[in-house]
């Protein structure tokens, strides 16, 4: 048994570590411009990190929280954001966000491709329905 | 020289005692074109003010939102006595036509390319820094009574029953 856990460590995280959940993915009304995708990592394993989201929706993502400093709005760029062991990674409004730029041809129910890429867990895709930014 | 002071003095009791953006300022003169190609001018009734940009995918979506939400939430009669102006600070981007497109989705607002964005921030005391594709802007919204003065102040997060309150403060 303890053969099993050892191979599995070192071939990276076992399937069903990672859970997403509560994905929502806003999009900006005419479906041009700038998008913010917004979900949930419940991890019941050990630490990890998101590095990146990609899809084929957008020009470019970017790993985005919004601070306010004072009363100033600002995107603060991250690297990466870690994913505590048997924890969550929230991304909701207001707070952190996948900015997606350059999007285009999206529209509101359409069903979109999204793949996080983590440290340990590699990749795991997410299909997300677009809905407008207003609503 | 004495009717002079007199004459200052005098200017000085009829003008508000602090500039904007305190409570009781009159709003600064704003130039520059709503999204239907006309000059902006401030409406004599009460106003919800954001300065933000359409390819913020958060913080200017949701400040509209709440905005919406708030005169949603209004007694049907006082909604339409209420204007709603956003005002970009990425005019390069945000050309009218492209407000146009992306304000339809959150109800009656007016969107304004302003002509001379360094005069907008001197005359309204914002912040706008640009950093790649995003804008680090102030994120306030600002309520005007119907004579044009600062009513209040509304923090990012405010909810729409905080913005709401204040509309009815003002609101005849």
């Amino acid at each position: 048994m303890s053969a099993v856990l050892l191979c599995l460590a070192l071939l990276g995280a076992p399937d069903g570590t990672l859970e997403i959940a509560d994905a929502v993915l806003r999009i900006p009304p005419g479906g041009t411009g700038s998008g913010a995708l917004y979900l949930t990592v419940k991890n019941r394993g050990p630490e990890d990190r998101l590095l990146a989201a990609s899809t084929k929706a957008a020009r470019h993502t970017m790993l985005h929280e919004t601070v306010i400093e004072g009363d100033v709005a600002k995107m603060v760029h991250a690297k990466s954001w870690p994913v505590p062991a048997e924890g969550t990674l929230v991304l909701a409004p207001g707070k952190k966000h996948v900015m997606l730029m350059g999007m285009s041809g999206t529209k509101p129910g359409d069903e979109v491709v999204v793949v996080l890429r983590f440290e340990r867990a590699g990749e795991r895709r997410v299909v997300v329905r677009a809905r407008s930014i207003a609503e | 020289m004495r009717w002079t002071l007199i004459l200052l003095a005098l200017a000085g009791c009829t003008k508000d005692a602090a500039p904007w953006p305190a409570i009781g300022a009159e709003v600064p003169a704003l130039a520059g074109v709503t999204q239907d190609g006309a000059r902006f001018a401030w409406a004599p009734r009460p106003t919800l003010v954001f300065f933000g940009y359409t390819f913020c995918p958060d913080v200017c979506p949701l400040t509209l939102l709440t905005v919406k939400r708030a005169i949603e939430g209004l007694p049907e009669a006082q909604r339409d006595g209420v204007d709603v102006v956003f005002v970009t600070v990425d005019p390069e981007r945000d050309t009218k036509e492209r407000l146009a497109e992306y304000l339809v989705a959150f109800g009656r607002v007016r969107g304004v390319v302003p002509n001379d964005i360094e005069a907008l921030k001197s005359a309204f005391a914002i912040a706008v820094e640009y950093e790649g594709e995003t804008v680090n802007h102030t994120s306030v919204v600002f309520l005007l009574d119907r004579e044009g003065r600062l009513a209040a102040r509304f923090s990012h997060g405010a909810p729409p029953d905080e913005m709401r309150a204040g509309l009815s403060e003002v609101l005849p």
